[in-house]
């Protein structure tokens, strides 16, 4: 949203533009992920700690992938990175520091699931650190490269990843988390 | 490794924080269990509209980041950015809360849920309040901080996108709950 002169109100008008269709597809999307958890919902009471991990780690994925994507965003913007797939050293960088952040969070939010239940419920049910851990993983796996490739493809194509990663990235990522959360939950 | 440890470090303290924020949003929605599964429509609306709350924070952190960066951005009070991005993106987030409740009402009717007009008003209302309730706080969290943050020499990206859509997952489960409880 660039406030530059007489140019100011077209770039405003293709921000809202880009902004308004981004939300609308993926809000389009995103309505399977609902669906989904409608199909899984009776699975996930039988896990009584699931209901709590979720809503923790349906935002795990907006907050780690979503801070990429902005990064990625203020990088290409500023000309710090090209839009090419490289493994430089800011882009392995990148990737580690969110997997690490996977694994942490993930651990953690399994944790309090385990806690919680635990306590209040009186249910020991440490199977849901694992299934924290493993959907979390998997999860990320499939959406920090499709946060990468995105990103550059916007911006090669004269988007602002700025506008359309966000929703791209959360929504997507809901459809993703839930079907690996399904994933490990029958696995295990 | 040193981007990589910036990461971690201004990351790490506000993910935990944020997880032990959603976590107090999964013991609302636990607290409106029964409720829950008898209104389908709300377990169809309740990914999205988390996420859809979510997409504005990280919208408005980086496109408020990039133009810090770019020093677009010099007083914030009087700054034109913040009104043209607050008059931009709140009638976008109205738009597709209403969008969102005509796709979970058709996707619920498909799925073979009887829709009574009181219910479909009262529907449409949660969702509505929900998204201008948690969008004007993230908003003001979003430039407030983030400006705080990049005063401070630390990226916003990393520190108030967890924020804020730690912000919008309790929020929404709570406005969420709290509105499912005394409308129905």
């Amino acid at each position: 949203m660039r406030i530059v002169g007489k140019s100011k109100k077209r770039i405003l008008d293709k921000d809202i533009k880009e902004i308004f269709s981004a939300e609308i597809i993926s809000i389009t999307l995103s309505i399977f992920a609902g669906i989904l958890l409608v199909v899984v919902i009776e699975k996930l009471y039988l896990i009584p700690a699931l209901l709590i991990l979720l809503p923790g780690f349906l935002e795990l994925k907006g907050n780690i992938a979503g801070s990429l994507s902005a990064r990625l965003g203020t990088a290409l913007h500023t000309k710090k990175i090209k839009p090419e797939i490289k493994f430089t050293s800011f882009i392995k960088q990148n990737i580690l520091a969110d997997l690490f952040l996977t694994i942490v969070v993930s651990l953690v939010l399994g944790l309090i699931a385990y806690g919680v239940t635990y306590i209040i419920f009186k249910i020991s049910n440490p199977e849901i650190i694992l299934v924290s851990l493993i959907a979390a993983l998997l999860a990320m796996i499939v959406l920090v490269p499709l946060t990468f490739f995105s990103s550059f493809w916007l911006f090669k194509h004269h988007y602002d990843p700025d506008d359309i990663m966000g929703p791209y990235v959360t929504h997507i990522g809901d459809v993703i988390s839930i079907l690996s959360l399904l994933l490990v939950v029958m696995l295990l | 490794m040193k981007i990589m440890w910036k990461i971690i470090r201004e990351s790490i303290k506000v993910l935990i924080i944020a997880s032990v924020l959603s976590s107090i949003g999964g013991f609302a929605l636990k607290s409106i269990e029964e409720k829950l599964i008898v209104l389908l429509p709300f377990i169809i609306a309740l990914p999205s509209l988390n996420a859809l709350v979510g997409d504005f924070g990280i919208i408005v952190t980086s496109k408020f980041t990039t133009f810090l960066y770019e020093r677009h951005v010099k007083n914030l009070k009087h700054s034109q950015f913040v009104k043209h991005l607050f008059k931009d993106i709140f009638p976008i987030a109205l738009i597709s809360a209403l969008y969102l409740s005509a796709l979970v009402l058709f996707a619920s009717y498909i799925k073979g849920f009887s829709l009574e007009q009181s219910f479909v008003i009262k529907f449409i209302l949660v969702i509505l309040i929900s998204v201008m309730v948690l969008f004007l706080i993230i908003f003001l969290v979003a430039i407030i901080g983030g400006y705080r943050v990049y005063k401070k020499n630390q990226d916003p990206d990393d520190i108030l996108i967890p924020i804020t859509t730690s912000i919008a997952d309790l929020g929404t489960m709570i406005v969420f709950s709290l509105l499912i409880l005394f409308m129905f």
